[in-house]
């Protein structure tokens, strides 16, 4: 034995290679090193074989220092090049030592990756598993979620997703939303006479998601809920009041432009006629009578006047009271609606609509005393109740040459995470046909005929008012306006517009189905093309939605003819799905499909004619290619003589090609066409 | 709620490197989001608990998004004065909206919008221009329509619209004030 030891260096190298496998010590036995004073890149390692498993024994304080060995990639430091280590408390490493048998100088070689069976506890003893996080390093788990895996799988280190945090909160617990405000709608500026409406539209939606996220716990606990949702509702308030500056300035120009000033220019001209023929009766002069006749119009005047005069001053009125009505909407619709459906914007908007015009009645309704004689029957508040103009707002083309401004962006609104949105038209009748039958059930209620615990002041007795409107079959006077969760969710909504043309229609083709009947879901795996409607210049937007809002990440993008000579000049010729997306409600009794085309997204260049295309199937391609080796056109399989199994699943187009590049193929599914069936046997009918 | 068949989630393309709790680097990640699943993030979060992601989507989109704010800053050691600063939208719009309550600031020594075609300004409420020196408006036809106001044509104002050409003549509209309040 001191033989052998006198015949050894202790030098690596020399002695053989002692192999070790240890634990990194906890975070208390690594002094100054890891809190920024220490030096190289080592840790205590507790080694096993070598120290006894009781910190009685060897405290971890008295472990050897084990230096780190880096890859070649990492960079030492020198020339600025540098990784740091990334070794953490209660990693398990493997290493050498420098010494040989006197095993006082580890190396640290590598570390075994971490799975997620490994337990994260806290430091309990040596070789004991125990968590990497330390006092420095925490994680509480609101955004990335604690992990402590490096697992190539589904559960290690899984990402926050770029989903809005009200789809976050009905998925597994380990998800996360990446940016609250996805899934938002932002509205662009725009002088289109209807934006203001789908601004206070989209500035109510995005508030009753917000509201729902600090429901549901999904932005932390700063501050008190209720705290947060008033703030949040106080925002939007001022914005809304904002917007309705807008909506007062158009109706006060609807009434003094429109109705008024024509009543009171008729009113002078009977005033005229009546005091001229009067005069002339009782004087037999003509000028005697002219001079009546403009003494009385001219008496007006400061009747009129003082109407002008006011007119700066009646927009400010309503402005100053608006607020209290509009954060009055707007608390009702959080506390009774859960879905934001097109009557209740349409009602929210009415409800704005009807304290206008009782502001502007409130103002000017007392001045048009001093012009009653020339008044003619004139009634402000029916005249503004049947305009729509003053919601919509007009542009006044004020010289017969004038062109009207024209708008050409393909979308005006925008989803956060998502890209353009369909952008509605606003129905500006609907708005004021529900603004006026909700003044007069507010009258009723005035009158005692209805009773209910809520205020309605001046606004109307709206639904969204109503705790039951988010009751399935709730019915009131206004109609039908049920606001809860859509009690249908199947299908999913291809909505194809801008690009300057009208009428493509498509129709989603869902597949890769997880779940049975009504939870069924899945994914998007074609579109089939409808309609190629008529008059795109370029390619219009396609958006996925559905009933429910459950779905998303299907992307699909269009494909226009832009050939002048081609009959399908300037109409959708494809559709083909870039993203499949997950989690949209399942259609009933859908449609088999097969593929039927191949869509050539990009030609690629270098393909030759021997290269084969095959699918997900094994299914083999016909392939075309010009002079340069683009692909031209590829050909499927005859599905009138083959019968090709439906495509219940995406499916990806491959191409083996030793010399091509570049080419992106998207297989375009339809309907199965009527198969005829291979002949099994002729009967002779007529022998 | 329910994610795609794990068959059509491709984990083994995934890469990452996660340097704690506070800064990630993942690339095509399969969980999907409203743009389709993660080709790359950089993902960061503060000890406060305000986000920041950088990265692109499947459905084609790159995003910047941050909790708190976003500084761009260009320039500054740019003694030509050259362009520090450069926005191109090379096919469509160029948008800026600032929601809530917060507003647009736009701030030169000199400034210029140059359109094409069309120059629309709007606003629910007021419009003020104020010039230290002078106001040029220039052009082969200039309106203006407004119900009152001391730039509001005789003819424009309501009480203009009101009295032109009453019955009585002249003697009644010479009467009416070529613009703003009758006091």
């Amino acid at each position: 034995m001191i033989e052998e030891s006198l015949l050894k260096s202790n030098f690596i190298g020399r002695d053989g290679f002692r192999w070790w496998v240890g634990q990194v010590a906890p975070e208390e036995s690594q002094g100054g090193q890891i809190n920024g004073a220490g030096w190289g890149n080592r840790v205590k390692v507790r080694i096993m074989g070598y120290h006894p498993h009781s910190t009685v024994e060897l405290a971890d304080e008295d472990l050897p220092w084990a230096q780190a060995l880096l890859g070649v990639t990492d960079g030492s430091g020198k020339g600025n090049r540098a990784t740091n280590v990334k070794l953490s408390p209660g990693d398990n490493v493997i290493g050498f030592f420098l010494d040989g048998d006197d095993a006082q100088l580890p190396m640290i070689m590598g570390v075994l990756g971490n799975t997620r069976y490994s337990p994260s506890d806290d430091y309990a003893g040596p070789f004991k598993p125990f968590t990497g996080f330390t006092s420095k390093i925490e994680n509480d788990g609101g955004n990335i979620i604690n992990s402590e895996a490096n697992e190539m799988n589904a559960k290690s280190q899984k990402s926050p997703q770029h989903i809005p945090p009200t789809l976050v909160n009905a998925l597994p617990e380990d998800a996360r939303a990446a940016f609250n405000a996805v899934g938002e709608t932002v509205v662009a500026a725009s002088a289109d006479p209807s934006s203001t409406v789908k601004k206070i539209n989209s500035e109510v939606d995005n508030l009753i998601s917000r509201v729902k996220t600090i429901s549901d716990g999904a932005q932390g606990a700063l501050g008190s809920v209720s705290g947060k949702i008033d703030s949040l509702v106080g925002g939007v308030t001022d914005k809304i009041t904002g917007l309705s500056g807008g909506i007062v300035g158009n109706m006060l120009n609807t009434v003094y432009n429109g109705g008024l000033a024509d009543a009171l220019k008729g009113g002078l001209d009977t005033l005229y006629s009546s005091t001229f023929a009067s005069t002339l009766a009782a004087t037999g002069s003509k000028s005697a009578a002219k001079l009546a006749g403009s003494a009385a119009q001219k008496a007006m005047i400061p009747g009129v006047g003082a109407i002008q005069k006011a007119l700066p001053c009646i927009a400010s009125k309503i402005m100053g009271t608006i607020s209290k009505a509009i954060k009055q909407l707007l608390n009702s619709i959080i506390d009774n609606v859960s879905n934001f459906v097109t009557c209740v914007a349409q009602q929210f908007v009415g409800g704005l609509f009807n304290h206008i015009i009782g502001g502007i009645t409130g103002v000017l309704g007392p001045l048009l005393g001093g012009v009653d004689k020339i008044l003619g029957g004139f009634n402000l508040g029916g005249f503004l109740r049947s305009k729509a103009e003053g919601i919509q707002g007009i542009i006044n083309a004020v010289t017969c040459d004038t062109k009207k401004p024209t708008y050409n962006s393909k979308t005006g609104e925008w989803t956060i995470g998502k890209g353009p949105k369909n952008s509605l038209s606003v129905a500006v009748d609907e708005i004021i046909k529900v603004a006026n039958a909700a003044d007069k059930l507010s009258e009723s209620l005035v009158d005692g005929i209805q009773k209910l615990s809520v205020a309605t002041g001046s606004l109307g007795m709206f639904d969204f008012l109503n705790p039951s409107v988010s009751n399935p079959g709730f019915k009131s006077g206004l109609g039908e306006c049920y606001a809860g969760p859509p009690l249908n969710c199947a299908g999913i909504k291809i909505n194809i517009f801008g690009g300057g043309g009208t009428q493509a229609l498509g129709k989603a083709i869902i597949g890769d189905i997880v779940g049975d009947d009504a939870e069924a879901v899945g994914s998007l795996i074609g579109i089939d093309l409808v309609s190629g409607g008529s008059g795109y210049i370029t390619p219009p937007y396609v958006e996925i939605t559905d009933n429910c809002n459950k779905g998303y990440g299907a992307i699909a993008r269009a494909v226009v003819d832009q050939d002048e000579n081609s009959p399908t000049y300037q109409q959708v010729t494809d559709i083909y799905v870039v993203s499949e997306g997950e989690n949209y409600p399942v259609p009933i009794g859908d449609d088999e499909h097969i593929i039927d085309d191949v869509i050539i997204v990009k030609p690629g260049i270098g393909y030759g004619g021997d290269d084969t295309i095959t699918d997900d199937d094994g299914n083999e391609y016909g392939i075309i290619v010009d002079g340069s080796g683009r692909i031209v056109s590829v050909t499927t399989p005859d599905n009138t003589l083959n019968s090709p199994p439906k495509v219940t699943s995406a499916k990806t187009l491959r191409i083996k090609s030793k010399t091509g590049s570049g080419a992106i193929l998207k297989p375009k599914l339809a309907v199965r066409p009527t198969y005829q069936g291979e002949v099994k046997q002729v009967i002779d009918c007529i022998s | 709620m329910s994610e795609r068949p794990a068959e059509k989630q491709n984990w083994q393309q995934r890469q990452y490197i996660s340097f704690g709790p506070h800064f990630r680097i993942d690339t095509a990640n399969p969980q999907m989001g409203l743009n389709g699943s993660i080709v790359y993030d950089l993902f960061a979060q503060t000890s406060s608990g305000d986000k920041s992601v950088v990265g692109m989507a499947n459905g084609g989109i790159y995003h910047i998004y941050n909790d708190q704010t976003i500084e761009i800053v260009g320039g500054q050691e740019d003694e030509s004065g050259g362009v520090n600063i450069n926005i191109v939208g090379k096919n469509g719009d160029v948008w800026i909206t600032a929601e809530r309550n917060g507003e647009v600031k736009i701030r030169a020594k000199n400034i210029t919008i140059d359109a094409d075609d069309n120059i629309d300004l709007v606003a629910g409420n007021n419009i003020t221009l104020d010039a230290k020196n002078r106001i040029l408006l220039k052009s082969n036809v200039a309106d203006c329509d407004a119900l009152t106001g001391n730039l509001a044509p005789r003819d424009v104002t309501f009480m203009g619209q009101v009295f032109k050409n009453a019955a009585g003549g002249g003697t009644v509209t010479d009467m009416i004030p070529s613009g703003g309040p009758i006091v």
